[in-house]
């Protein structure tokens, strides 16, 4: 069962690792122009501090000159619509790592916790979409400024998508750590690390190449 | 400049009003200064502080507004004395809150009128928190390190719990660990341990990249915590509420003739050049220069793209406290254009101007511009230059031993020095205009708490009040013409 797990715990990582290759990608190529052009991460968009802020940032990318503006929409919609992939390998991924917890967890109280935890993922997995929706709905010259109830939900969403996700990952890789280092694991499970430590050393060179291939030639 | 919605009085929808202009005029304190000061001068005889007048037995001055934050409440107080006492202004100029004075103080009305209740209308209808407007999180933080002098050694003692708990959470994972083979009744303790120290590991990640990416937005916007935003579209509005919504309009305002005016007779001069006029002053950091807004803004924009930026832009230029503020930035100047390279050279000697300019405080470069008023051509003055000074030192920093300060303490000398020595040094070589400022005394105040209560703007006023009449009692005009008369012919 838990061979099982890993193998498609394998599967979906290296999903992961793959979109997230390609939205670093089309991230290096956001810009905007609040008065002078500046870079900016989808985490500005979704840790803005007010309604002001996601409508600001979006109108200055019209503000750049056309072909900058095309490039940077493209870019912006691209990584969004990518996300889309990303969701199911990320939060498949945590949904994963608390199962083996759970399955290998003895005590009732933590086995029902990460249990509960890894089905929680699609909680997380919901306000991600609801997220990536809405942002694509405001990617427009005159994006309309959101009213303060709807931005007080837009920001309870993120804390819930990044709380649940992190909650998940974080609580489970601890308790893997533990597994570890007293020596409680299966050896069949050590051919998995290896398989993921190759999709990492893989990511980590691709991201190299990528990154000299593709200097955005945006300002 | 993103629009903020203001509603017809300036104020955000919603916000409550909770000081109204009798709050300030009706202080017993302001009304005493007042009858104290009629008095005075019903004892003494007509009060005569210029020898420019109207027909309404107004009496004319220049007035320039030193800049100090929100210590800028003191300033109406002051000014609300002078027109309380029929002293009207011809030139205006200020920097940064300084500037904020003189703004509403040209545009309001016309000269010859009072304009001090419509000034305190507007400061009553303003919620200076307002005017920080940076992450929420920086505000909370300023508000913090304002309002509670103890909040850095709070910070300082949060950091090192927060220290002590992960050092712990690291000691009890390797102590359960190595104990759980020998008490197998400890695995699951060990392993709550561990998925706490993972949490809380969690957690603290997430605070530091909060603080990075905090960090990276104050390097986003240039060095700014607040974009002034707010305060640019409420300075817009109250303009725009008095008809000046373009720089010709400000200049057609500012340079109006008060009607009636005449001059007292047996001085020799004429009123043919009396100049009238409103200056901000600002300090660009691109070509290192102090620039006087209205008069330089042919270096920014040619005549014919002269209403391409509202006037409210010079003040929130001029008010730009460096790091509090975002600068603010004139961009796609036509600096190809004949023009403006011929106006760069006129002005500064400047061959190559900037395509885009950059400004902070005034205050960096000339906190109190009085010498913009120095006319070295006249040799009998028609007016006097008034001047509003704000001092806020306090004793501690009045300290001499020089040995004992602290590195901010001696950062803080090494940079005031430069600051204020151009506008010391004018003042050293012509004193005589020293007679001209009023000082108020405002130790206890803190120059960026914008969180002032009720009480403590009332309080600012009453000193601005007070700070006027004590300077109009001991006002001599004759004895200023007199020595200015002197020096101008010790100068030929």
């Amino acid at each position: 069962m838990v061979i099982d797990i890993w193998s498609w715990f394998c599967l979906t990582f290296g999903l992961m690792l793959v979109t997230t290759l390609i939205m670093t990608e089309q991230g290096k190529r956001f810009r905007t122009n609040d008065g002078t052009i500046r870079k900016f991460s989808i985490l500005d968009l979704e840790f803005a501090a007010n309604g002001k802020e996601i409508v600001n940032l979006i109108k200055g990318i019209y503000k750049l000159s056309k072909i900058d503006a095309k490039r940077v929409l493209s870019a912006l919609k691209g990584q969004l619509l990518v996300d889309f992939l990303f969701m199911p390998a990320v939060y498949g991924s945590i949904f994963l790592l608390c199962r083996v917890t759970s399955a290998k967890l003895v005590s009732h109280p933590g086995k029902e916790a990460f249990y509960w935890l890894a089905w929680a993922q699609g909680i997380s997995w919901v306000c991600d979409a609801g997220e990536n929706i809405y942002l694509l709905t405001k990617i427009k010259p005159e994006p309309v400024l959101p009213s303060r109830t709807g931005f007080t939900i837009y920001t309870v969403n993120e804390w819930v998508k990044w709380g649940i996700a992190c909650l998940g990952a974080i609580g489970s890789l601890s308790c893997i750590l533990y597994f570890w280092l007293t020596g409680e694991f299966s050896a069949h499970s050590l051919s998995y690390a290896a398989i993921l430590t190759g999709e990492l050393i893989f990511f980590f060179l691709a991201g190299k190449v990528l990154a000299k291939l593709n200097k955005p030639s945006i300002l | 400049m993103s629009a903020t919605s203001l509603d017809k009085d300036c104020k955000k929808p919603g916000s409550e009003e909770t000081l109204k202009v009798t709050d300030f005029t009706g202080l017993k304190e302001v009304k005493d200064c007042l009858a104290d000061l009629e008095e005075h001068f019903r004892e003494k005889g007509p009060m005569v502080i210029s020898d420019v007048f109207d027909d309404e037995g107004n009496q004319y001055v220049n007035l320039v507004q030193k800049g100090g934050g929100v210590l800028g409440v003191a300033l109406v107080g002051y000014t609300y004395v002078l027109e309380a006492m029929k002293i009207r202004f011809l030139r205006l100029a200020g920097t940064s809150a300084g500037a904020i004075n003189t703004a509403l103080m040209a545009v309001i009305k016309q000269r010859k009128d009072e304009k001090s209740e419509e000034i305190i209308q507007a400061i009553c209808g303003l919620d200076f928190f307002e005017l920080v407007d940076g992450h929420p999180v920086a505000r909370w933080l300023i508000k913090k390190f304002i309002t509670h002098t103890d909040f850095e050694s709070q910070v300082k003692r949060v950091m090192l719990l927060v220290v002590g708990i992960l050092a712990f959470l690291m000691v009890a994972d390797i102590t359960l660990l190595g104990l759980r083979t020998h008490y197998p009744f400890l695995s699951t303790a060990t392993k709550a341990i561990f998925i706490l120290t993972g949490i809380y590991l969690l957690l603290v990640g997430a605070l530091l990249a909060f603080i990075a990416s905090l960090l990276k937005r104050l390097k986003n916007s240039g060095f700014g915590i607040n974009p002034g935003d707010f305060f640019y579209d409420w300075l817009k509005c109250q303009m725009e509420k008095n008809d000046v919504h373009s720089v010709d309009d400000l200049n057609k305002k500012a340079k109006q003739r008060p009607a009636g005016l005449r001059l007292r007779p047996g001085n020799p001069e004429s009123l043919d050049d009396l100049p009238i006029d409103v200056t901000f002053i600002t300090s660009e950091l691109v070509t290192q220069n102090k620039i006087e807004f209205p008069l330089m803004y042919e270096l920014f924009r040619l005549p014919t793209d002269k209403n391409q930026i509202h006037p409210a832009a010079f003040v929130r230029a001029s008010m730009s406290i460096p790091v509090f503020f975002e600068s603010y930035y004139i961009h796609d100047i036509q600096c190809q254009t004949q023009q403006i390279k011929d106006n760069w050279f006129k002005t500064f000697g400047e061959k190559d101007p900037p395509s885009k300019a950059r400004f902070v405080d005034g205050g960096i470069l000339s906190n109190f511009p009085i010498n913009i008023f120095f006319n070295k051509n006249v040799d009998y003055p028609r007016v006097p230059s008034f001047g509003i000074d704000l001092d806020d030192t306090r004793k501690e920093e009045t300290e001499r031993d020089a040995s004992a300060w602290s590195f901010p303490g001696f950062a803080g000398r090494l940079f005031n020095t430069v600051r204020f020595y151009y506008d010391k040094d004018f003042q050293i070589k012509n004193r005589v205009l020293q007679k001209g400022v009023g000082s108020i005394k405002l130790p206890e105040f803190n120059w960026l708490n914008f969180f002032l209560t009720k009480e403590e703007k009332q309080q600012m006023f009453i000193r601005g009040a007070l700070a006027a009449a004590e300077f109009l009692k001991h006002f001599d005009w004759e004895a200023f013409k007199k020595e200015r008369y002197d020096m101008k012919q010790a100068i030929s």
